[in-house]
């Protein structure tokens, strides 16, 4: 029965604080060193994004190198990837980084950072960091092991599975280095061992079904009991007695690795898979045990009870020491170490055995090889860890003499008879997993296998059970006792009854005799065949035991039977025994006595040698030896003088060996120290190694993370080449001396370039351009002042425009080491701008123009929607309506004036429909409140996208037009009415003269001037639009012909005539001048004319009268008064046309004509 | 000739020598009688109080138009000629549909063609 590992605080004296401040989440380590990369990356591909643990990856790092982890690995996945800073609290989906020379711990659910304690090349950061997630999350965590050399993590994950929480290793093939991965399976305690990918699966699998609480076990008792039956049967050792809640919590957790949900399923996997009996037997046996556990209890040991083992002890001596649930042997170790600490300063060293025991092979088998991961180690002090280890491929091996002193046996300590006179049994952290019935049964073994006084060492939760009556509390602080003097109690083994049925035939054919029975079996097979005969016999010269082949020197005597051996014996060795056992019992040592004679009946007479060999507890053993020259007769029997020289002979050869044994120790000693010198160099190289290797993992990280950036860099550098060989964009790079360093194809159109591997390094100042910019000077002060510049600038000749932005360029530090001038065509744009600009006024011009006219417009103008509904309307619109501009917005047409919207409705319609516009409606409505006017309408489509939104609608009011049309018709009827009548009068004048003058010669002149006399007047009158002409004016045109020679006085006020009245008296002088010509005052007859005309007004109105005085110089022969048509136009047309009158009087003396007419 | 002859004619025009030319063509045509109005307020006195077989009624009167005299006349049974410088058709407002018209100057032809217009009814 071995120790078993807790993973509850009741269960783990030594850490009460395991799992105490579980995080949010359940933690999960990761540890890995080179090719931690990959690993890391396949991990993160797999992972659900939602897990709800928190991640925290450990990686070795070059303590000088800044990581790059954090940025690579978030691009493969969307959680949080953070580098920890101190003091960190985990959350779930998140992903916390060590950073580079930093050790990482976890307290309290907080990440928590510090220096190194160890020197490089001694770090184990996983190890640190899963240690501290076991003591904080307890079964709230688990940890993985992944890719990387060496053996970090293999010791924190012993601490994370005694915590309880999950452990997992890369399977090492799938690993780049199978190091790490490889160490951690080998501890055994590795709950599965998976590629990578499927990690994720497993630890959402374990922690679902952690949360959901404890598995249907049925009944316990029962099923506890069909574990112990299965693991009995399989593995052949019996756990019935174990403590209950330890199994169950063992049981329980093997169900959550497994995923078996009830006990039922549990159990058959036990029974069908023989992998699970052996993963459960070893969770059984879990133990995390390390050199020089707890300080104190060793520290006691080192002072009181080691010096005490070994007092009075000398050469010849052996000091037994038994540990029994030694594991991998540590224990076991370091009481060795202790022991040989104090045997250096001794002279004479006595012989230390220590049995280390266990009943788990694979325990024994680390043991054997005594080869320790340097956690282990770690609290061994560094001068005891100097002189009783070595260092060996990442490992502490123990030095031989230390290793000799350990037998490493499997025995079990239930079943096995115990080890007998040891001097000290250390059985720690074993008892507390037993149930207390055989924890009490086991106290007796331990005393039995005791010398008196011997020491107990238990753990620090364990007691001797009551057992006050064995043993004396000797320290009960650091439980250690003593055995109490008093015989030794025999016990039974096995120590208790098997409750369970005998194991299967086909078992018991498999196992093995245990070494013990084996060695038995030799034992009495030795006695029987080869060894000579003996008996014991007590105190009292009893036989109790003897062996066979006795009867050579035994027989029954005569009489009574006795069992005395001085009975027993033949005559002749009777007195022998009898002095020899006198001798014995008085000096308590062995006793020979040679050639004791004994005679013979049948073969005469032998020699035979007895030994007395006192044996303890007042036994005392006799062995008869025939002595062999007596075997056959002749013999020559030794004398005493062949004796003596045979001793002296014997003393010579001791003396030789003697001598030789000095120079063999010398060389030994001379090749030890050479030994030894080779040693430490070779711990040296060693030392070296490891710091190389771990130099080296942390290079092949750094490495991997290289070569990843590099592929990046890579893959950008060949984005920015295309870039620049595809950019229309002329670009130049500049250093910080203005040499070119790159340019853009596109430069070309700026530059005169060659081969772009040519240019490289050329001054800026020696590329020609046509570019009319200080390019230098500009790049100077970009460099100076880091600040961007940008300028506009034209080619030679100002065909193009540029801008050119010069941007310092930024150094992979932040430093400006360089220009960076990006030149902008902007010749279309600016082109493009200035016709907006150009458009843009125009439009805005047009825009006023139209605002303008719509204002000014003498027209009405609305525009409205297909609900004619007025969207806007202009002032003059308004007025034409009646109404403010305001009302008529939104209101319909009808809504405004109804007879508008009767005369519209129908052609709205029409122009909305067929988009063609419809113009000179007439209309005659009221005008606001005014009266009808006419009014022209003119509809026209407003056309937004091929669709007509709205019309446009122009009201004109046309009343004054039609009332001009209206006069203009009447001034052509009045003038047509002119015309027509003027042409009556000619038709009338003419036909009239030519009644009068028939074949008269002056005819044609007649009607010439008398129509020429008309035309005058017309003339008069249309200079004055045919309103009327002056009187004087018409007297005068009809009398200047007559002027010159003729005495003609006109005399009247100025005085404006109608048209009509005009004619008439036109019509009038004009005959009374002709007649005046052709008989009076103006002809060859001589006289004067005076024409006085004057106007009267009263109350009828006004009244013309004009004089017409001829007085003749001559008297004249009025002959036959003649009417012609001249005088009956004198005397009629004024009364006729003017209603006056007019007096015509001659005489031979003179003319009078008076003419009066109303005006 | 001999739609003319015998009858009595009442000319209605303002303009002396247009009045005396129609006189002389009526009296060439044969009219028994030939009177010459060259007012409104003297034709109206005229067709109030005499009889004519035939009015020739200039359109436009110093101005006035002379529609009232057609009315007067028609009333009383006299037939009407209107004497026109106006372009009959465009005349507005005006209805000469169903009247005899002659446009001046009218010749004999003319005149004698209206009056057998008016004449006949």
């Amino acid at each position: 029965m071995e120790e078993l590992d807790c993973d509850k605080p009741a269960l783990a004296p030594d850490k009460p604080h395991v799992g105490r401040f579980p995080a949010a989440c359940p933690v999960i380590g990761l540890g890995a060193s080179a090719g931690g990369l990959d690993a890391y990356q396949a991990f993160l591909a797999h992972l659900p994004v939602d897990s709800g643990h928190a991640y925290v990856l450990v990686q070795h790092l070059d303590p000088n190198h800044e990581s790059m982890l954090a940025e690579l690995l978030s691009r493969r996945t969307t959680m949080r990837v953070r580098q920890v800073t101190d003091g960190m609290v985990v959350e779930p989906d998140n992903i916390y980084l060590i950073p580079p020379n930093a050790s990482l711990v976890i307290e309290e659910a907080r990440l928590r950072l510090s220096d190194f304690s160890e020197p490089r090349g001694f770090r184990r950061p996983i190890d640190v960091f899963f240690r501290s997630l076991a003591v904080d999350q307890g079964p709230n965590c688990a940890c993985i092991v992944l890719s990387g050399t060496g053996s970090d993590g293999s010791e924190g994950l012993r601490a994370v599975k005694e915590a309880g929480g999950l452990t997992l290793a890369q399977e090492p093939e799938t690993a780049k280095y199978e190091g790490m991965p490889h160490s951690a399976v080998a501890t055994g305690l590795v709950d599965k061992v998976l590629p990578v990918h499927d990690m994720p699966g497993a630890l959402r699998d374990y922690f679902n079904r952690a949360q959901a609480g404890a598995p249907d076990l049925g009944e316990e008792t029962e099923f506890l009991k069909r574990v112990c039956e299965e693991l009995r049967r399989k593995i052949g050792h019996d756990f019935s007695q174990y403590k209950r809640s330890t199994m169950l919590r063992r049981a329980h957790r093997r169900m959550q690795v497994v995923g078996a949900a009830s006990g039922e399923e549990y159990l058959k996997r036990l029974r069908e898979s023989d992998d699970e009996s052996g993963l459960l037997f070893r969770d059984l046996l879990i133990n995390v045990t390390s050199f020089f556990r707890d300080a104190e209890p060793f520290d006691f040991l080192r002072r009181e009870v080691v010096p005490d083992l070994l007092r009075g002890k000398g050469a010849a001596d052996t000091v037994r020491i038994w540990t029994p649930g030694c594991s991998s042997g540590e224990e076991a170790y370091s009481l060795a170490i202790l022991l040989s600490e104090q045997l250096s300063r001794m002279d004479a060293r006595p012989r230390v055995q220590i049995f280390a025991t266990d009943i788990d092979d694979q325990m024994l088998q680390k043991a054997r090889e005594a080869r320790y991961p340097p956690a282990a180690v770690k609290d061994v002090p560094v001068e005891l860890l100097d002189r009783h280890f070595f260092s060996q491929d990442d490992a502490y091996v123990l030095n031989q003499s230390i290793r000799d002193m350990v037998r490493v046996s499997n025995h079990n300590l239930i079943k096995d008879p115990p080890f007998s006179r040891v001097d000290m049994v250390v059985c720690r952290n074993l008892l507390i997993y037993l149930n207390p019935s055989l924890q009490q049964r086991l106290i007796p073994v331990f005393h039995y296998a005791l010398r008196q006084g011997g020491w107990l060492f238990l753990g620090s939760a364990e007691n001797i059970a009551n057992r006050g009556d064995l043993f004396d509390t000797v320290d009960a602080g650091t439980r250690i006792f003593q055995r109490k003097g008093g015989m030794r109690q025999s016990v039974a083994m096995p120590l208790f009854v098997p409750m369970l049925e005998p194991t299967t035939e086909r078992e018991q054919k498999e196992r093995f005799p245990s070494s013990a029975d084996r060695a038995e079996f030799t034992m009495r097979r030795i006695n029987e065949l080869y060894a000579p005969g003996h008996v014991v016999v007590n105190e009292s010269n009893d036989v109790v035991r003897s062996s066979s082949r006795t009867s050579k020197y035994l027989e029954l005597a005569a009489g009574l039977p006795s069992s005395r051996i001085t009975d027993l014996a033949k005559p002749g060795l009777r007195s022998a025994i009898r002095s020899l056992l006198d001798t014995v019992r008085r000096t308590g040592k062995r006793s020979i006595q040679r050639k004791i004679r004994i005679d013979d009946e049948d073969e005469g007479h032998r020699l035979v040698t007895v030994t007395a060999d006192p044996i303890g507890y007042g036994e005392v053993l006799l062995v008869f030896q025939d002595q062999a020259s007596d075997v056959a007769d002749g013999q020559v029997v030794e004398t005493e003088a062949s004796a003596s020289v045979f001793e002296d002979n014997i003393r010579q050869l001791e003396d030789e060996l003697g001598e030789a044994r000095t120079r063999l120790r010398t060389t030994v000693e001379e090749l030890e120290t050479s030994n030894e010198e080779l040693k430490s160099s070779n711990e040296e190289m060693m030392s070296m190694n490891e710091e190389l290797q771990s130099t080296n993992e942390e290079l092949a990280t750094v490495n991997e993370e290289l070569k990843n950036k590099v592929d990046q860099v890579a893959r950008a550098n060949s984005d920015l080449q295309n870039f620049i060989e595809s950019t229309q964009v002329p670009t130049i790079f500049l250093d910080g001396r203005l040499r070119i360093r790159s340019f853009t194809p596109a430069c070309l159109t700026l530059f005169r370039f060659q081969d772009p591997e040519k240019e490289r390094g050329r001054p800026l100042s020696d590329v020609v351009t046509r570019a009319r910019i200080d390019l230098e000077k500009m790049a100077l002060g970009v460099l100076e002042t880091g600040e961007p510049v940008e300028r506009e600038f034209s080619t030679e000749g100002g065909e193009d425009d540029y801008v050119l932005r010069v941007l310092p360029y930024q150094g992979a530090d932040g430093a400006i080491d360089g220009v960076v001038l990006v030149f902008t065509d902007v010749t279309k744009i600016r082109k493009t701008q200035e016709d907006l600009a150009r458009n843009e006024e125009l439009a805005r011009q047009r825009s006023n123009e139209i605002e303008t006219l719509y204002k000014t417009a003498p027209v009405g103008m609305a525009l409205v929607d297909r609900n004619r509904r007025y969207l806007k309307v202009n002032q003059h619109f308004a007025d034409l309506i009646g109404a403010p501009i305001e009302e008529h917005i939104g209101r319909t047409v009808g809504d405004m004036a109804p007879g508008l919207h009767e005369r519209m409705d129908r052609p709205i319609a029409e122009v909305f429909e067929q988009g063609h516009e419809v113009v000179n409606l007439d209309v005659t409505m009221r005008a606001g409140a005014g009266t009808l006017q006419d009014f022209l309408i003119d509809i026209y489509p407003y056309v937004e996208e091929d669709r007509v939104t709205a019309v446009g609608i122009i009201l004109k009011d046309v009343s004054e037009l039609r009332r001009l049309e209206k006069e203009t018709r009447h001034l052509m009827d009045e003038l047509q009415h002119r015309v027509k009548n003027t042409l009556a009068t000619v038709n009338s004048i003419i036909s009239q003269t030519t009644a009068t003058k028939k074949g008269h010669p002056d005819l044609a002149d007649t009607l010439k001037k008398r129509i020429s006399a008309l035309a005058k007047t017309h003339d008069l009158l249309m200079s004055r639009d045919w309103q009327g002409a002056s009187l004087h004016d018409i007297l005068s045109s009809e009398l200047t012909p007559f002027g010159e020679t003729k005495t003609i006085r006109l005399d009247g006020p100025e005085i404006e005539l109608s048209s009509k009245h005009a004619i008439s008296l036109t019509l009038t002088v004009h005959e009374l001048a002709t007649n005046a010509a052709k008989y009076g005052a103006l002809s060859k007859v001589g006289g004067s004319l005076d024409v006085n005309w004057s106007v009267k007004a009263d109350g009828a109105g006004r009244e013309i009268t004009i004089d017409w005085l001829e007085k003749f110089d001559k008297p004249i022969d009025l002959g036959k008064p003649v009417e012609s048509f001249g005088t009956r136009l004198i005397k009629n047309v004024v009364a006729h046309d003017l209603r006056g009158s007019c007096n015509h009087q001659l005489d031979s003396h003179g003319l009078t004509c008076r003419i009066t007419a109303p005006i | 000739m001999t739609i003319v002859a015998n009858l009595s004619v009442l000319v209605v025009e303002d303009e002396y020598l247009v009045a005396i030319e129609a006189e002389r063509i009526l009296s060439e045509l044969g009219a028994r009688s030939v009177a010459v109005a060259a007012t409104f307020e003297a034709a109206q006195k005229r067709i109030a109080e005499e009889k004519f077989d035939v009015v020739i009624l200039d359109v436009n009167l110093n101005g006035q138009m002379s529609f009232p005299l057609d009315q007067a006349a028609t009333a009383r049974g006299m037939p009407v000629v209107f004497a026109t410088g106006y372009s009959l058709r465009t005349r507005p407002n005006t209805d000469f549909t169903g009247k005899a018209c002659v446009t001046k100057p009218y010749t004999a032809e003319s005149l004698s063609a209206s009056l057998a217009v008016a004449l006949k009814g």
